[in-house]
């Protein structure tokens, strides 16, 4: 169904000002009288505190403070699941970049001569810098409870039996690295008291109502009392999901009274920010005589660092898509979140599904190969199908996207390409891959009750309040054209509140492509409720009774009684007489299944997006360098409310998927980033981007969600790497199971490139 | 006294420490505190509590029949 602003490319209602600079980020704010904030932080991945000293930074001039552990008023440690990261280490530092203490000068340069010389004095600790190390006996132990923060076993059938009897199976091992967001704005923010003495944070991050819960335990006071502000962000990507910068803005404020702003600079972000997890899965997987899976086994190992901050949730996402959108009768999953001494994984774009999906759909391209199957078959075969019995034994609710992804991408013209060879580069091999990929919308199992708020103001504009940040993705504007078609008003008379614990509702964080799906809901909800009220209201002026009344385009006409109307601002208007105000808000119980998946923490999620991917890559074969030439997406992420914001969407996500496939690597060594900054972590720049990327949007519509929306914002990246991967093997005849695919790793694949290729043909018949 | 039914489920690690669903019953007057404090669960700050589906405060009072629901915020993905 097409309404007034669905689907519709509208401008998204920030682009303007965040495309021409006038937008102030919070990094750009520089309030009167503000002191500058610096951390200091561990050089050593694990070591202890022997002393610490700050006699001689309190004298450098302009410094107002030094603060240790000793100086946290609360618990002093923070984590959105477990508590247990310190704001301030007290005894033991565990990995470069864990803050030890806290400086506050009246400049910059003069906060950062105060941490300078701030003394601390460490002894060494052996460091565990690598999940096997982690997992040996004996390793020193970086937990009370040891280096396994979370171990999970997922079973079904009988694994063992059903990989004898397979008619193939194929064992392999996957590697997946350490990715960081590098988000334009490094973590930032600026804090102070404000006029009623509220302690207010302006913070860039993903969540503001749990950062404030965050903040109010980790500091000891009351969550009434502060206040934070999350728009606008200069990037999150799942990196700003946990605190950073808050709880020691707001310990500074505490203690200086003053306001306070703090900056990471890019070295900082890089080794005391997160990153994703890498992964270390080996698979198993069996099919039959047909090309139907009969089991999978899979082992996953997940480095998250020192503390688990998302850690447990994402190795819950790994394990809900490791065996991908296919039917496995028999599986074994069983996986270990493992503590180590490199920095903290967390949150990222896609939550430990672009890791599994390495994974498994390198298997179905090698079963497909050695099958001798078509590659998209291979799939039609085994994928989800609506009301079916799915992997955790509940009946599958609609997953004719996921059939019609298929179908598109075997219709795409991509698929007709022919031949491997380039006309006039004989040292080029031209290959096309294949993946799919599932993601889940939201938390699962976990609740969520997301709220929201519509104002009518009698001035003229309706005020739209939710507490998901938009870092980029659009949401502010898909959310706006939400309440534009319920109420049926022009986009311009809609006013998109910032998300701020102070003014809007508590809509949960924006992360797992959740947002426009549930503030959407919320909002939904809350101009039933508005339209409700004001049609009460509307009736009494029109001396009508309400039923009879019908709400068109902003107006309410009484029925059968000619012109009599009146409009949504005059009843407003009429309602605020007594200086009430036309707020309602509203919330959106995110739909779950009743029980959780035994061994886990969210599974099975209620909805999921869905997506094909097709790639064309050219590998130069004496460099071993991978260039993407084309990227064909099908995706399904329910109605689609401004395809050009999806669009937009789906090509970042394929970008950074590529930058994820070829190049991005935080590399540790010895417990030591060694990939702090944009001269050695290399992420896609414009000559890395494919030629073409297009998205095409299966038609589809999820009946819980806003107009049919799901949500766009992770699929576009799952499936990149695997499908890059395929495409190499496709040209050059390797598989390459680690990631990145950087040129060094394709040429060892390769060996002597001439003699895997054959003779290179310079006449072949491709066009280019 | 007369005594007042509430249902409670429990969400995300208090689910694992609590079981996910208490049918209690509460002297009339009881508190959505006191319901959760009957159910095992301490937390005062680091907490989402919803009751008949919208975002609640612990004080606020129980009417027989009420759901709540309380989970840290702590998200998935």
């Amino acid at each position: 169904m097409n309404g007034t602003w669905l689907p519709r490319s509208l401008p998204r209602t920030d682009g303007g000002a965040k495309a021409d600079g006038s937008m102030k980020f919070f990094s750009d704010l520089f309030p009167e009288g503000c002191l500058h904030g610096k951390v200091i932080r561990s050089p050593h991945p694990r070591a202890r505190i022997m002393s610490l000293d700050v006699v001689r930074a309190l004298k450098v001039r302009g410094v107002e403070c030094v603060l240790t552990a000793k100086d946290v008023p609360g618990m002093n440690a923070y984590g959105v699941f477990y508590q247990e990261a310190p704001v301030l280490c007290h005894e033991f530092v565990n990995f470069v970049g864990d803050p030890v203490a806290l400086v506050a000068a009246e400049t910059e340069e003069q906060a950062e001569a105060g941490a300078e010389a701030v003394e601390v004095r460490y002894e060494p600790l052996p460091a565990v810098t690598s999940m096997e190390e982690a997992l040996k006996p004996g390793a020193p132990s970086i937990h009370p409870k040891g280096n396994v923060a979370r171990h999970a076993l997922l079973e079904r059938g009988d694994t063992g039996s059903a990989l004898a009897r397979a008619h193939l199976v194929v064992k392999n091992t996957y590697l997946t690295q350490r990715q960081k967001h590098m988000f334009l704005e490094p973590e930032a923010g600026v804090g102070y008291y404000d006029q009623e003495g509220k302690l207010t944070l302006l913070v860039g991050g993903q969540s503001p109502y749990r950062d404030r819960l965050q903040v109010a335990r980790s500091l000891g006071i009351p969550k009434e009392e502060i206040r934070v502000v999350s728009f606008p962000v200069g990037g999150a990507f799942g990196g700003k999901d946990d605190v950073t910068v808050q709880i020691h803005l707001a310990l500074l404020v505490m203690k200086t009274k003053k306001p306070v702003k703090m900056v990471w600079t890019r070295e900082e972000s890089g080794a005391a920010g997160y990153s994703r997890h890498p992964f270390k899965i080996e698979m198993e997987t069996g099919v039959n005589e047909d090309g139907k899976l009969v089991a999978n086994r899979a082992l996953l190992f997940a480095d998250t660092g020192p503390y688990q901050s998302f850690g447990p949730a994402v190795l819950d996402v790994a394990m809900e898509t490791i065996n991908g959108p296919y039917f496995v009768p028999n599986y074994v999953v069983d996986a270990h979140l493992v503590r180590t001494n490199n920095g903290i994984s967390a949150a990222f774009r896609g939550f430990g599904a672009p890791q599994a999906n390495f994974a498994i759909e390198g298997q179905m391209n090698e079963i497909s190969e050695k099958m001798g199957m078509d590659r998209l078959e291979l799939r039609r075969l085994n994928i989800w199908r609506s009301g079916e019995e799915g992997n955790f034994g509940l009946r599958l609710g609609d997953c004719s996207g996921l059939s019609e992804c298929v179908e598109r991408a075997s219709k795409s013209p991509l698929l007709s390409m022919r031949g491997h060879v380039v006309k006039g580069k004989p040292w080029v091999r031209r290959g096309l891959g294949v993946s799919l990929a599932v993601k889940g919308i939201g938390f699962g199992t976990l609740p969520d009750y997301p709220e929201a708020s519509v104002e009518v103001d009698p001035g003229g504009f309706v005020k739209v309040g939710f507490s998901n940040p938009d870092y980029g993705q659009g949401l502010l504007t898909a959310n706006l054209q939400v309440v534009a078609e319920k109420l049926g008003l022009s986009p311009e008379k809609i006013v998109v509140e910032d998300a701020d614990s102070g003014v809007v509702p508590d809509t949960g964080s924006s992360s797992a492509s959740r947002s426009t799906y549930t503030a959407g809901g919320a909002l939904l909800d809350a101009c039933d409720r508005a339209l409700f009220a004001l049609r009460k209201a509307a009736a009494s002026e029109l001396k009508a009774n309400p039923a009879m009344l019908e709400y068109r385009s902003g107006r309410f006409y009484v029925k059968g009684r000619g012109g009599a109307s009146i409009g949504l601002f005059d009843v407003a208007r009429v309602m605020s007489r007594d200086g009430g105000r036309c707020r309602f808000v509203g919330s959106f119980p995110v739909p779950r299944h009743p029980s959780t998946v035994a061994g886990s923490l969210e599974i099975p999620h209620f909805i999921y997006s869905f997506a094909a991917l097709l790639g064309e890559v050219e590998v130069d074969v004496l460099l071993g360098k991978v260039e993407v030439k084309r990227l064909m997406l099908y995706a399904d992420v329910g109605r689609v409310l401004n395809p050009t914001l999806a669009s937009a969407q789906c090509d970042g996500g394929m970008i950074q998927g590529v930058g994820y496939a070829l190049m991005e690597d935080h590399i540790y060594e010895g417990g030591h980033p060694k990939t702090k900054n944009f001269s050695t972590y290399l992420v896609p720049c414009p000559t890395d981007v494919p030629t073409e990327t297009h998205t095409e949007f299966v038609s589809s519509s999820e009946g819980t969600g806003p107009y049919g929306a799901k949500g766009v914002g992770e699929i576009p990246i799952v499936p990149v790497a695997s499908c890059i991967s395929d495409a190499i093997h496709d040209a050059v005849g390797v598989r390459l199971r680690e990631l990145p695919m950087k040129p060094e790793r394709v040429l060892e694949a390769l060996g002597e490139p001439q003699l895997n290729l054959g003779p290179l043909d310079v006449l072949g018949d491709v066009d280019v | 006294m007369r005594l007042i039914s509430v249902t409670v489920e429990l969400g995300g690690p208090y689910r694992e420490e609590h079981g996910q669903w208490h049918m209690i019953r509460l002297p009339e007057g009881s508190t959505v505190r006191d319901a959760l404090r009957r159910v095992g669960v301490e937390e005062e700050l680091y907490i989402v509590v919803v009751r008949n589906r919208r975002q609640s405060s612990l004080g606020e009072a129980l009417r027989d029949g009420d759901n709540l629901v309380a989970y840290p915020p702590v998200g998935g993905g």
